[in-house]
């Protein structure tokens, strides 16, 4: 899985392409630990590029947030589908994290 | 650390209630729980011991008693006996005979003495056979008469019987008896045995309670040490160091030394619960207050006056990049390395310079971390003091921490693009107002010039158009207004209108313009003006943006279910992290080549927007010095409204 990271004005995002799957989710987790404490949590999850995620990518993402759970934050995601959150809600993961439309809408919330 | 204060504490009390010192109130409980079981201990052994010696000892009174009667009868008997020979003897005057006599009565009956007296004490003769034997004339008396019977026994034990005896023209005489009573067993050496007995029985029995009485008190021990402990509790003591008691004790001590140090550590589990929270008792997600706080996007911390962090929100501990449970308790230098930030917080609570400092305001500060830049804004407020207390000096500091980089580089952005935009709309204004004047001053005279000049007024004014277009499309999209208005769209005249637009300009400058275009194009549903729009801004760019020489190629597929118009340029091309960046407001590439050339960085962000209002998409594919290509797909029959 490819991952990419983009700045918009002062906000990191980054951009899983694909699903976020067993092999990929420590690297995913990794980077985005590390995304998050460099931007001061300036940071927003496109998740626009990933069709599902398995029981590991959910794992993922919820180690990626733990920290800004931690702090009473959420952790913003945007673009995500219908299957994604489908299995956010399901498992009860939903309220870990904010939702935005696309990056745009993102990035503005840090405005 | 608990173990050790326990074991500790169970040595001190093992020590003073074994020696039974009364040093501390804690070792008074416990010497006062010892002495209890001890004299409980003694009780149950010393009663019945104490009952046998009385017994025996009554036994051996009674006996003793038993005797004396009978001893009381035989003087009684031997004295009443006695009178009459006696009396006879001294009416004959022969005191030798008198002597032996009572010396063989005294023998016979083992009596200790016979004597015979005179009523003043004085004796005629004794059983001894001390006194002389010579009678005197007369014994008249001289003194009250001495008491007459049985006296006794006395302290001494002595039985004396006194009979009076009327000797003729003499007068009166008295027989004394005195013995000492003896048991009925006879002799001295058995009641010597029976006194032998009784103290071995004593010495076994005071033995036999000493070993008891150890037993039982080693016993009762840990129950009299958890006794005291269980007293001192009750008067109010709570340390489970005092209440401890020693492990040597067995089963009992252990099990309630247990018990403390379960207390103890729940105790303690609690403290530090209590401690890890800030000092008013908040503690993370505690309250709904606190979750509040922690929900703010902004960092709130609460600073006392010796500048210490009391209390940190979430947002708090990731705007300075810390853990949130370090946050708690340190010295806001540690969390904070920007002087003026420190510096105002110091002002606020009055720690800085003399007396009370500002009430409020505010800093900004930039730091770099990790190699990002962020802009924080840091607000203090000194809190109104805590009631009760004395100094307002001291009442601690609202921080209030806001992330103002995005602000900042949206501002920048914003700044930018009107200065930008200023330009871009200052030009075709200038050349409008340019020639305007030529007309005025020319344009009467030489048709030529009024031709010229009419032509370049209406470039530069459509120009002008197209860019507040552009500006009001990008300040839709902004909103999320943007709107199509879908009709059928031929692409034909859509194409020759392209051409002509920009063939002009493509050979100014040098550029070849080809349209690669099929023999038939299709007929889509989508809004023609925005349609066009996008494709006037992909090609315009293609131009802008190839030098001269270059070549610029409009293709056009079409395909059942869709087309895709192809810009294709030699020009200076996108560098690789750059291709997406391009379609963002207000971007404009790094490249020195690019900075030199107008534009407003919202073409392509309108024409993407449009192509996917349509259900399409623009791309770009790049190579740097080579050219770009971008290609908008579109659908024949567009699904958006």
């Amino acid at each position: 899985m490819e991952i990419k990271e983009q700045r918009h004005g002062a906000v990191t995002v980054l951009k899983p392409v694909g699903p976020l799957v067993q092999a990929d989710a420590g690297d995913f987790a990794e980077r985005v630990g590390r995304a998050m404490v460099k931007s001061l949590g300036r940071f927003v999850l496109d998740a626009s590029a990933v069709p599902f995620v398995d029981s590991a990518g959910l794992e993922a993402l919820l180690e990626a947030s733990k920290e800004l759970n931690s702090n009473g934050q959420l952790l913003r995601l945007c673009g995500v589908n219908e299957t994604v959150r489908e299995v956010l809600e399901l498992t009860d993961l939903a309220a870990r994290f904010e939702y935005f439309d696309d990056v745009a809408d993102a990035t503005r919330s840090f405005l | 650390m608990e173990n050790t204060t326990t074991a500790s504490s169970m040595r001190t009390v093992g020590a003073e209630s074994g020696e039974g010192e009364t040093g501390s109130p804690v070792g008074a409980g416990k010497t006062r729980g010892g002495s209890s079981v001890r004299l409980m201990a003694a009780l149950v052994i010393g009663c019945p011991l104490v009952a046998v010696i009385g017994c025996l000892s009554w036994g051996v009174l009674l006996k003793r008693s038993a005797g004396a009667d009978q001893q009381r009868a035989l003087v009684q008997t031997t004295a009443t006996a006695l009178a009459e020979p006696v009396r006879s003897i001294l009416d004959g005057g022969e005191p030798a005979r008198l002597a032996s006599l009572l010396y063989q009565v005294a023998q016979d009956n083992k009596l200790d003495r016979c004597t015979v007296e005179l009523s003043d004490g004085q004796e005629l003769a004794n059983s001894d056979r001390t006194k002389p034997l010579k009678l005197p004339e007369s014994w008249k008396a001289n003194g009250p008469a001495p008491v007459q019977g049985v006296e006794g026994p006395d302290r001494a034990g002595i039985i004396r019987a006194r009979v009076a005896v009327e000797v003729g023209a003499r007068g009166t005489a008295y027989v004394v008896v005195t013995s000492t009573p003896r048991a009925p067993l006879g002799s001295g050496r058995d009641l010597a045995n029976a006194w032998a007995g009784l103290a071995g029985v004593g010495v076994v029995a005071v033995g036999l309670m000493a070993f008891l009485f150890t037993k039982v008190h080693k016993g009762l021990r840990p129950l009299a040490a958890i006794q005291g402990a269980l007293r001192s509790m009750h008067a109010g003591e709570r340390s489970a160091a005092a209440l401890g008691v020693s492990p040597r004790w067995g089963a009992e001590a252990g099990a309630w030394n247990g018990l403390l140090a379960e207390r103890e550590s729940l105790r303690r589990s609690v403290m530090e619960k209590q401690g890890a929270g800030p000092a008013d008792g908040v503690r993370a997600g505690d309250s709904s207050v606190e979750r509040a706080c922690d929900a703010m996007s902004q960092g709130l911390m609460v600073v006392d006056g010796s500048l210490r962090v009391r209390y940190a929100n979430g947002a708090a501990a990731v705007l300075l990049g810390r853990k949130r449970a370090e946050m708690s308790g340190r010295a806001l230098s540690e969390l904070v390395t920007d002087a003026p930030a420190l510096d105002l917080v110091r002002t606020v609570l009055g720690t800085k310079g003399a007396g009370v400092g500002r009430r409020r305001g505010s800093v900004e500060v930039s730091r770099l971390n990790e190699g990002e830049q962020s802009v924080l804004r840091f607000s203090a407020t000194r809190m109104p003091p805590e009631p009760g207390q004395a100094s307002a000096l001291v009442a601690p500091a609202l921080v209030m921490v806001e992330d103002l980089t995005q602000q900042r580089v949206a501002d920048q952005a914003r700044d930018t693009f009107v200065t930008r935009a200023t330009h871009e709309l200052r030009t075709p204004l200038t050349n409008i107002r340019l020639y305007v004047e030529m007309l005025q001053e020319e344009g009467a005279a030489d048709a030529a010039v009024r031709g010229k000049c009419i032509n370049v007024i209406n470039q530069e004014s459509r120009r002008l158009e197209r860019m507040v277009g552009d500006m009001l499309s990008v300040a839709e999209i902004e909103a999320g207004s943007m709107k199509l208005n879908t009709d059928d769209v031929r692409l034909e005249p859509l194409m020759d209108e392209l051409r002509d637009d920009h063939m002009a300009q493509a050979t100014d400058k040098g550029l070849k313009l080809i349209f690669e275009l099929p023999p038939k194009l299709p007929v889509i549903r989508g809004d023609r003006d925005k349609i066009a729009m996008s494709l006037h801004n992909l090609l315009g760019n293609a131009l802008k943006y190839t030098p001269a020489g270059g070549t610029v190629t409009v293709k056009v597929d079409a395909g059942d279910s869709g087309m895709a118009v192809r810009v294709q340029d030699t020009g200076f091309g996108i560098a690789p992290d750059e291709t997406e960046r391009i379609f963002e407001k207000f971007y404009r590439s790094r490249d020195k080549r690019v900075a030199s050339i107008t534009g407003t960085g919202l073409g392509l962000v309108l024409a993407r927007e449009v192509a996917r209002l349509h259900g399409g998409d623009i791309t770009v594919e790049s190579q740097l010095d080579r050219g770009s290509t971008f290609t908008m797909t579109l659908p024949t029959l567009a699904r958006a409204a």
